[in-house]
Order: structure tokens, then sequence, then C-alpha cells
């Protein structure tokens, strides 16, 4: 699809437009500990900057290693699934009760054992998305075609080509909207981590300027998370396009 | 070539048994072209399936060549209604697909496919994904991807059963032409008298099921054959009233 500016004029049109009231509203309230003004965040931004991105990479370094461990274990779980019904029907039961556990719940837990570092938030963000990674790449691997499967076990194909060439490839774009739902819920993950215990990220520094009223402060880090996270969304779609190229194609 | 006999097959349908095959005799001769005509759901799609291996048959034997291969996979070229194209592959990678499993030579094989890309018409569209190829052109993809598979027996299950009336009689040029040069011995499963009639030297007519073999003509015609041919008509009249009788009993 050709970028196309007139497609992203009505988005940004509700963008600004929301941002003019924003600032409307705060200019008349005067209330800069409740609500700051947008151009008063924008200003903190600019002056932090150094600050935001520091907090930033900790965060950024959280998310990307809870996703590395996310995928590696939820591909490895997923398989086995697939391979056994009878370890399907085991584990099926735990991974959704551990699902149905909130985050917050066991945040602490994670926090006590592994301690205030890095190693706890990764987990957090971790545990968040291994549960729809799982779930959305069996689905995946099970929906593969009889007819296909049929074809290959007519033209003698092995276990793994089976796997390699047919069953993996199939269910490569439910892994991949695995991962999208996956990288915006990691940074929520990663955020819960840092608000349990932490010395540092943007979950950290939200919490650390909520304490002493530095609100702007607050919206900033806030801001930055959501660029975070819109960013890395932007990324897997990327790597979608990129990956199965002919989702896009279609008949002239 | 091929020999069956007394293939029988039943399933469970809720909960009770249903017979498909009863015992069901079949002969295809080295380099001929045999039709399997029935009536629908009769059971023709199953007794393939039995041969190419995918089923197994509750009694019978199944022979190739005089050696028996019963539930043996890998031992004939099977072709579906369904394309079966691989949506991720190109349309020269999907016809690849049969060489790449076997672990054969990459460069020739692709020679050969390209080769018979030109012959069917297929020329430039290498590189499209079948998303973008028509009904007509993904079934020659499957039909290349199917030759090339190197094997003797061909079996056909219906292959052109999606397409247009027009398209399919490009196809029956394409299928006759392959078959001639290539002297594979097939089998081919329809529903349509008249397809069955334009393309074999024998067809098998079964009966409802469960089916049984209800008769075996000879098609003494010369290919092309021409749907006008007086004979060609008094042999369509003859089928189609044991076609009728086939469908009375129903």
């Amino acid at each position: 699809m050709p970028f196309k500016f007139r497609d992203y004029l009505p988005p940004l049109g509700l963008i600004l437009g929301f941002f003019a009231l924003w600032e409307l509203v705060a200019r008349r309230l005067e209330l800069p500990f409740i609500l700051p003004a947008p151009s008063g965040i924008f200003l903190r931004m600019a002056q932090d900057w150094p600050l935001l991105l520091r907090h930033a990479l900790v965060t950024l370094e959280e998310v990307l290693l809870g996703l590395a461990i996310a995928f590696l274990f939820g591909m490895g779980l997923a398989l086995l699934i697939f391979h056994s019904r009878t370890f399907q029907r085991a584990i099926y039961p735990l991974i959704i009760a551990i699902q149905n556990v909130p985050v917050f719940a066991i945040a602490p837990i994670l926090v006590l054992w592994l301690g205030y570092g890095l190693f706890s938030k990764v987990a957090v963000a971790a545990l968040i998305i291994f549960f729809p990674l799982v779930v959305n790449t069996v689905d995946g691997l099970r929906s593969t075609d009889q007819g296909l499967i049929a074809l290959f076990k007519v033209l003698e194909a092995n276990r793994s080509q089976l796997l390699l060439k047919l069953h993996l490839p199939h269910a490569l774009p439910f892994i991949l909207s695995g991962c999208k739902v996956g990288v915006t819920l990691a940074v929520v993950g990663a955020v819960i981590g840092e608000w349990v215990g932490s010395n540092a990220g943007l979950g950290f520094l939200m919490l650390w300027a909520n304490a002493r009223l530095k609100i702007d402060l607050l919206f900033a880090a806030i801001f930055w998370l959501a660029a975070l996270s819109i960013i890395l969304f932007g990324l897997v779609s990327l790597l979608e396009r990129l990956a199965l190229p002919w989702k896009r194609v279609r008949r002239e | 070539m091929l020999r069956l006999s007394a293939i029988e097959k039943s399933f469970l349908r809720n909960g009770l048994p249903l017979q498909v095959l009863a015992g069901l005799d079949l002969e295809v001769r080295e380099g001929e072209f045999v039709s399997l005509l029935g009536p629908s759901g009769c059971g023709k799609t199953t007794l393939l399936n039995i041969i190419a291996g995918l089923i197994r048959p509750d009694s019978g034997r199944i022979f190739l060549d005089g050696r028996e291969v019963s539930s043996c996979l890998g031992h004939v070229a099977y072709m579906q209604q369904d394309d079966l194209l691989l949506p991720w592959r190109t349309a020269l990678e999907n016809a690849l697909l049969g060489p790449e499993l076997k672990g054969a030579d990459r460069r020739r094989a692709r020679h050969e496919a390209e080769g018979l890309f030109h012959r069917f018409g297929l020329e430039g569209f290498e590189d499209h994904y079948p998303a973008e190829l028509s009904g007509g052109m993904r079934q020659r993809v499957a039909l290349i991807r199917t030759l090339l598979t190197g094997k003797e027996l061909f079996l056909l299950d219906e292959p052109f059963g999606s397409l247009d009336a027009l398209t399919r009689g490009v196809l029956h040029r394409y299928l006759l032409g392959v078959w001639e040069e290539f002297e594979k011995t097939s089998l081919f499963v329809t529903h349509d008298l008249e397809e069955a009639l334009l393309l074999s030297d024998r067809v098998y007519l079964l009966t409802a099921r469960p089916a049984r073999v209800k008769a075996v003509l000879e098609v003494p015609f010369p290919r092309p054959r021409e749907r006008a041919d007086p004979g060609f008509i008094r042999l369509e009249r003859e089928l189609e009233h044991l076609v009728q009788e086939e469908l009375r009993a129903l």
C-alpha cells in the first residue's frame, strides 16, 4: 500500500484537536499539580530528555529481554503441546490458571525472588505475553489444512520436513500476530514490575515524579511509554510485512 | 501396472458401520488412462486414498508392477480437486515441492520445472504467489508439481471439478499432452461422464454406495476426440443409461 498523506490527516487532526482542547482546559483551570498543560509537558520533555532516555532504555531492555525469553520458552512449549495431545491436556489447565492470576498479584513475589533489579521485570514482562504467544502458536500449528498434510505424506515428507516446510510456515502469521499483541503487553508488564519495586525505568520514574508532585514529569514519562509501545508495535508490524509478502498480494 | 483385488472399506458414521467399498477389483495397465466414474459420495475418493496409502483398507490387496504395496505411502503421484498449493510459496517453489522433499538435484529439477511452466503457458508467472493466479493456472501448477514427483502412476481426483467448462477444456488438452508424452499411467476420478469419455481408454463405472464395479467400457476412439462424433454419442448414451440406472437405485 503506498503511503498517502491524506489517510493520516483524520487521526492527526484528532490528536491535534485533543491537545488543543487539553491546553485550553489546563490553562483555564490553572492546576498544574493535577492537570499540567501539554505545552508544559513538552517543555519538561525537552529539558529532561537525558533523564527520560536513561529510564526509557532500562524499560526497553526489560521489554526486549522479556519478549525474547517468552518467545523462546513459548515456542518450545507450543511445539511440545503440538507434538503431544497428552502433554496438552496436562499443561493447558496450568497455563490458563497462571494466566488468570493477575500479574499484579504475582509481581511482588517475583520481585521478592528475583530482586529489585532487571530480572524481576523481565520475568513479569515475559509472563504476561507468554500465554497469548503459546495459544496463538498452537492454534496456528493445529490449523494446518488436512489436505496439505496428506499431500506431504504422499510425497513422503519426514517429520522434520512436515514441521519446517508445512506447519511452521503455516503458523507464522499466527505467531507474528501473537508477537504484536505481545510487545504492547510486555511494556505493561515491565511497568508493573517497576511499580512493585525498582530503582530505574519509566515506571519507576512515574512513581518518583508523582511523589515529588512533578506531575509534568509524570506525564512526560507516560508519553515516552506510549511512544515506546507504538514504536515496538510498528517494528513488529514491519517485520510481519517483510516476513509474509504473500499476504499482501492480490490477483490483478 | 496397478491391480486392486477385493478392496473393502467401512467407516463408522454416527456409531454405525457404513460400507463404502464392497469388494472392488480394478486393473490399470501400463500407460493406460482409466477413468473411475460413479455417483457422488460413492467412495471414489476413498479408493484413491487407499491406493495412495493414506488410509488402510479393511481387506483386499493392492499390487503395483506385481509388487504388493498395500498401505504404503510414496508410490504414486496424487492430484486433487483442491490445488493444495502452499500460499507462502511462489508458483515455481510449489511445483518443486516433490524434488525438494526428496532431496533431488535442485538445479535439474528447476530446469525441468521451467520447461513445464513454458509448455503450460505459465511463463512469467514463476515468481507469483498462488493468490495472484487464476483457478486454471493454479491447477496447472498443481499438475506440474504432480509431474515432477517422478512417479509412474497418476491418481487424479476430479482435478478440474472446480473449473469452468472453457478452462477445463484447455486443461484436458494439457493433461492428454502430458499423458501421451510422459506415458504416465493414469487413474482419473470424475463424476462427469463426458469428461471420462473424452479422456480415457477405459471407463470403470461404479455402483452407488457401497461401491462395486458395475461396468467397464472400452473407449476405442482416437484422440483428440470429437463430442459430435456419432460413435462417441452412442457410447455416451449407453454410459448415461447405465448411470441413470444406478441413480434410480439410490
